[in-house]
């Protein structure tokens, strides 16, 4: 069983382009490489706020690491139910999404 | 012929010398919007100098001189987090005589201590952000943190071993990012006020540009 799992997971990782292998190679950013190429296209365009969850995500963990990247992580994904009503918004694509970036809920860590 | 030239170059003078001020006022337009430019882009410090090094080479009497010495004025005073204005200068100042009627009428947002949040937030999951006034938040953090939590108490009363530690740990990256996220909220809620605040002071300043 963990042997076909690997091979899924090989073969997974061989399918994706050569930029998205690189990330997916980093423990921090694979379970988002995963999202985002694997879960993102099937579920299609979820997130209401820019930049996506995943690249905030991504973002964050980057700039803060795994505990506080993490914690960012779930700010967003918490605070966008309130934010889609309240937010400042714009239209991308004919469609509005809330202007959320990393900045403007992480300024206060002062890095 | 001789007395044309003359009326010529009489003329050419005077366009001169009308075309000064001019020129003058545009130079010193420049200094203004750059220094504000400069401000927006996060460098208080630089536009506050270019404003009191141009401030201080115009006449006493032009007008840039006293927008660019309001506009150094409401930097300083928003570096060093101040929001009340002192009399002495509205009194002589148009800009500053506005900024001062904007504070008498808006109060400046007080920045409220993070504690009676973060406490709440620890105690009770989602009781932060309903404090916050944000319920939306509220609900999803409560989802996020009360099944893990009781999904955890199962497996300890099942005596389930690693698996009531991989739920423990789980329940308490997401409290623990709950209780950021509340506090996070909070400090986003009061740092947008102010900032408003302080574009509106500006805008009811007359200052052109915008600053912040």
């Amino acid at each position: 069983m963990a042997a076909f799992s690997g091979m899924l997971m090989l073969l997974w990782l061989s399918w994706l382009p050569a930029q998205a292998r690189l990330a997916a190679a980093q423990p921090q950013q694979f379970a988002l490489s995963f999202y985002r190429y694997a879960i993102g296209p099937m579920d299609g365009r979820s997130c209401p706020s820019f930049p996506v969850c995943s690249v905030y995500a991504g973002q964050a963990l980057e700039k803060h690491g795994l505990l506080i990247g993490s914690w960012l992580m779930l700010d967003r994904l918490i605070h966008e139910a309130d934010d889609v009503q309240l937010g400042p918004v714009m239209k991308i694509h004919g469609q509005e999404r809330v202007i959320d970036p990393l900045s403007r809920n992480d300024f206060w860590l002062g890095t | 012929m001789a007395g044309k030239i003359f009326t010529c170059i009489i003329l050419l003078i005077m366009m001169m010398v009308a075309s000064l001020p001019a020129q003058a006022d545009e130079a010193s337009k420049q200094v203004y919007d750059q220094a504000v430019q400069l401000a927006s882009q996060g460098d208080q410090h630089g536009a506050l100098t270019a404003l009191q090094a141009a401030g201080a080479v115009l006449p006493q009497q032009d007008h840039w001189k006293q927008r660019m010495s309001a506009a150094a004025l409401l930097l300083s005073m928003r570096m060093q987090h101040l929001t009340t204005l002192s009399m002495q200068f509205s009194a002589h100042d148009p800009n500053l005589a506005l900024a001062q009627g904007y504070m008498a009428a808006h109060q400046a947002p007080l920045q409220q201590p993070e504690w009676p949040v973060a406490i709440l937030a620890t105690l009770l999951p989602g009781a932060g952000h309903a404090w916050l006034g944000r319920w939306h938040d509220a609900a999803i953090a409560a989802l996020m943190v009360w099944p893990m939590l009781l999904l955890t108490l199962w497996a300890l009363w099942r005596s389930m071993g690693p698996v009531t530690v991989f739920f423990a740990l789980i329940s308490m990256w997401l409290w623990s990012g709950t209780v950021f996220s509340a506090v996070s909220l909070q400090q986003r809620g009061f740092s947008e006020a102010y900032t408003l605040w302080w574009q509106g002071l500006w805008q009811a300043s007359a200052l052109p540009g915008v600053p912040w």
